[in-house]
């Protein structure tokens, strides 16, 4: 018998605003439960079943619909998908069972290193066979649906056939996942490559979008050049709210995350964060009603 | 080779060795220049091993200060290359390139500090530790301690120094100043978890030996006769609180009569 089985747990995820939730405000969240739709957490973070934060995430789980988020697992690298990572996950699922599981358009390791970034594919026909390929294993493996997230990018590849949005949409046409449409790493993308952020959100299928992603980012310089770099440091800037506000407009209320990962502020600040998320969705909900 | 493979090493190879000859090319040059590109990801990598680093060992962190963590984290990532997509496991062999780098220097004490604190950092992983049923203990025949077999806990760590790693670490807690005489003397330090919390203790050379007895399977008996036979007239010798410290301390969580 599954645990899924043996416990009734919140959800399943609403159209509503909710925080990832991080180490340093585990202990407030149990011991306040504040008023939060739902929660994500980063995957890796809780491999370890005994660990102190598996443990708080436990009770954690018993009030709150779960999003497990994961950041390692490398779908889009070359060599053999990373066994003993998926069966981690696998394992957390189990322990969890969480509403949403996600992962990225995106590559990280070779030859059996890591460089743990959330790095671009080459858009490339090569490419997407692979990505599909590994996505329908890692779906298979789980025995679920994921959602693939798009990554914020500094570097675009020669080989590169097709647009960002074609791929992913793409991906998810072939392998039947869900998308998880990170509005900051659009903005970030189309910054730094100069395409418009509209045509990113025009190309996406509406039914595929289970889930976005608010989140703040830096500027940076390198030799006298700015880039724009998803950071997670800082809150949404006026610009994102505003792509946001256009997404909504597009693909209609979606459970909505406030990701904050360095730096990170009182948890008051993310709450406030998600309210400012909320009020846009409910306004959006109303003009489309 | 595909060529998302080969793409993909030469990434690896300009992001984490500096090795950019074979990516430049690939690489489009429009909003940002390419070199540029490369600058990113390679400053992002830093930054993202040195975070990882700094959560595990903040106290290395802190004696050795920023500029120069910068730079052990910046050797640490080409020298040891992170080999899992979980960043918790980054810093598994840190103290072995610390030993490395600083074993036969003043600063080889660092090496032993830095295994403390993967001791914390492991116990907060694993489960919480065991306790040993002193009530059980306590009604055993006396007549059959002798024959008592002790087990060492599972999830409990003993780091062993011949410097004060205890009084570094505590010293180098978040709002702590003082400074240690590294000439103090060395420490053994039991880490275990108890009750959601990471407890440290510090336990004798005795104990320590007694523990090495107990592990080889010896009996009670026959650990504190090889013990007796090992210290001799040593005036410190105290078998008792020895085998006190390694029960409170938490290093032993179960027994067993032959």
């Amino acid at each position: 018998m599954t645990v899924s089985q043996t416990l009734e747990r919140p959800g399943p995820i609403p159209a509503t605003a909710g925080i990832g939730l991080r180490g340093p405000h585990h202990s407030q969240v149990l011991t306040d439960t504040p008023s939060i739709a739902w929660l994500e957490v980063h995957s890796e973070n809780f491999f370890a079943p005994d660990s102190i934060a598996a443990n708080a995430l436990e009770r954690i789980r018993a009030d709150y619909p779960l999003s497990l988020h994961g950041v390692g697992l490398s779908i889009g690298s070359a060599g053999p998908l990373a066994r003993e990572h998926l069966t981690k996950l696998g394992q957390l699922v189990d322990r969890l069972d969480p509403c949403l599981v996600s992962e990225h358009l995106c590559w990280g390791a070779v030859g059996g290193y890591h460089l743990n970034d959330l790095l671009p594919l080459p858009y490339t026909d090569e490419a997407l066979d692979h990505m599909a390929q590994r996505i329908n294993e890692v779906q298979d493996f789980l025995g679920r649906q994921i959602l693939i997230e798009n990554v914020s990018s500094y570097m675009e590849f020669k080989d590169s056939t097709i647009p960002e949005w074609e791929f992913l949409a793409a991906v998810a046409d072939r392998s039947g996942c869900g998308i998880l449409l990170d509005i900051n790493n659009i903005y970030v993308s189309a910054s730094n490559h100069g395409f418009q952020a509209t045509d990113y959100l025009d190309a996406i299928p509406v039914e595929k979008v289970g889930e976005m992603h608010l989140a703040g980012h830096s500027v940076q310089v390198y030799d006298d050049q700015t880039v724009l770099v998803d950071t997670h440091d800082a809150p949404v800037c006026d610009d994102v709210w505003a792509l946001f506000e256009v997404a909504l407009r597009r693909f209609g209320t979606r459970p909505t995350l406030i990701e904050w990962d360095s730096d990170l502020p009182a948890l008051a600040t993310l709450l406030n964060e998600a309210n400012t998320a909320q009020d846009m969705m409910d306004k959006a909900h109303e003009l489309a009603a | 080779m595909s060529s998302l493979r080969n793409l993909q090493d030469q990434c690896y190879r300009a992001f984490l060795l500096g090795d950019t000859e074979g990516l430049l090319p690939e690489l489009v040059s429009r909003e940002i220049p390419a070199p540029v590109s490369v600058q990113v990801y390679q400053n992002n990598a830093r930054e993202t091993y040195r975070k990882a680093l700094v959560a595990g060992y903040p106290v290395i962190a802190r004696l050795v200060g920023e500029d120069c963590f910068r730079g052990l984290a910046q050797k640490y990532m080409r020298d040891y290359p992170s080999t899992s997509g979980d960043l918790q496991n980054f810093g598994v062999v840190f103290p072995k390139f610390l030993s490395e780098l600083y074993g036969d220097s003043n600063y080889a004490h660092l090496p032993d500090v830095a295994r403390l604190e993967w001791a914390v950092e492991e116990v907060q992983l694993d489960g919480e530790s065991e306790r040993i049923d002193f009530d059980a203990l306590s009604r055993l025949d006396p007549g059959r301690y002798a024959n008592v077999r002790f087990s060492r806990s599972e999830s409990a760590r003993l780091v062993c120094s011949d410097y004060p790693i205890l009084s570094i670490w505590r010293t180098n807690q978040p709002g702590q100043e003082a400074d240690v005489d590294l000439d103090s003397g060395s420490e053994q330090v039991v880490v275990r978890r108890l009750e959601g919390s990471v407890e440290l203790n510090l336990i004798n050379p005795i104990a320590t030996s007694l523990a090495a007895h107990l592990d080889a399977a010896e009996t009670l008996d026959g650990a504190a006769q090889a013990l007796a036979s090992e210290l001799g007239d040593d005036p410190n010798f105290d078998f008792t609180t020895a085998l006190q410290q390694l029960t409170s301390s938490g290093l032993l969580s179960g027994f067993a009569v032959n």
